[in-house]
């Protein structure tokens, strides 16, 4: 019959961890791959509002952000300012940019350019007002409000 | 003197999981995975003779308008945020506050320029294809509020498509449960009118 051996104490058998290397590796190359650095620094302060029906964009290469909100810097004043790719944009120069980077894009992708508003839910309609006409007269005419989700609370 | 073969020393690896590691919490935290989200609008094309205007008769104009004290009135009247959705689907659908005299006149046939319509809806459809909510917005408004007011349309038209297409398809008004077609035709019925006056001065 088998022999219990009782007496002797067994040791667990150490874990091999010579695969852990490999497999951290691979989840960085995934997120290696995903991440795409953020170009462009805020200097603005924008906290976009809540609203319930909100739509995801859907591809990122027709998008052009704009933000709106007042500067971090209180060098640049307390007024709202736009700001367009790391730089401030005043509104006189809104239809060339948006016409360069309208030529930036591809061809095909052009005529589908959609401009997202990242604006601060302090701002006046005034600023926004205007940044719509020229978008308008830049032929931009595809916009959204940012918006952050919010879940629509059922009334009655 | 005898030399021993010596075989080469392996190089500890016990670290190599520690500095992946590092580099992973950092690519973690750099990663910005957020997807823009929000209230999608076609502006109008911008001409230079802008007092091309167009003939709207009045009974199809909600007027919503928002001034420097974010104070809302829809069609005269003095309203709340709250009770905007409930206002704008009777406006479209002409009928509670807004039925009045307008029914058959407000609500015309477009059956004829439609031809998905006809498929789903029969010949004879009346939907109200005339209609135009008219929001302005003052210069003080604020952007908070103006968001706020868009989003209680945009329920509206939302909900009335959604109620149409559970009536008519028996199902939610979803990319992923109606077809192309369904989905232009529920469109059509309740096209998206909403016209972004520029601000008072």
């Amino acid at each position: 019959m088998g022999k219990f051996n009782k007496g002797g104490k067994k040791e667990m058998p150490e874990l091999n961890t010579s695969s852990l290397p490999d497999l951290v590796f691979s989840i960085l190359f995934f997120f290696m791959c995903i991440t795409h650095m953020r170009e462009e620094t805020a200097k603005v302060l924008v906290n976009t509002p809540q609203a319930t029906e909100v739509v995801k964009l859907e591809n990122k290469s027709l998008v052009t952000t704009v933000l709106v909100g007042k500067p971090k810097d209180k060098k640049y004043g307390v007024e709202s300012l736009i700001q367009f790719n790391d730089d401030f944009l005043d509104i006189e120069n809104v239809v060339p940019k948006m016409t360069q980077q309208r030529q930036s894009m591809k061809e095909v992708d052009q005529p589908k350019m959609q401009v997202s508003m990242k604006i601060d839910r302090d701002t006046k309609m005034g600023v926004v007002t205007d940044l719509k006409t020229q978008l308008r007269k830049a032929q931009c005419l595809k916009i959204s409000y940012s918006a952050k989700k919010q879940i629509r609370r059922v009334s009655k | 003197m005898a030399r021993k073969k010596r075989k080469a020393p392996s190089i500890n690896s016990s670290s190599s999981a520690d500095l992946a590691f590092t580099l992973l919490i950092f690519f973690l935290v750099v990663t910005s995975m957020d997807t823009d989200e929000g209230l999608t609008r076609l502006l109008p094309r911008w001409t230079d003779n802008q007092e091309q205007t167009q003939e709207i008769k009045k009974r199809n104009i909600l007027n919503v308008l928002v001034n420097a004290n974010n104070d809302l009135m829809v069609a005269d009247d003095i309203a709340n945020v709250e009770d905007l959705c409930e206002k704008a689907k009777n406006f479209i659908k002409a009928e509670g506050e807004y039925a009045g005299d307008r029914g058959p006149e407000y609500i015309q046939a477009k059956a004829e320029k439609n031809p998905e319509l006809v498929q789903y809806f029969g010949a004879d459809v009346k939907t109200p294809k005339n209609h135009v909510i008219s929001l302005q917005s003052d210069y003080g408004t604020s952007y908070e509020m103006y968001i706020k007011v868009q989003n209680e349309l945009v329920a509206a038209y939302n909900q009335l498509r959604n109620e149409l297409a559970q009536s008519k398809f028996g199902k939610p008004y979803d990319e992923e449960e109606l077809s192309k077609e369904q989905m232009q035709a529920i469109k059509d019925y309740y096209p998206m009118n909403i016209s972004e006056a520029n601000a008072k001065y």
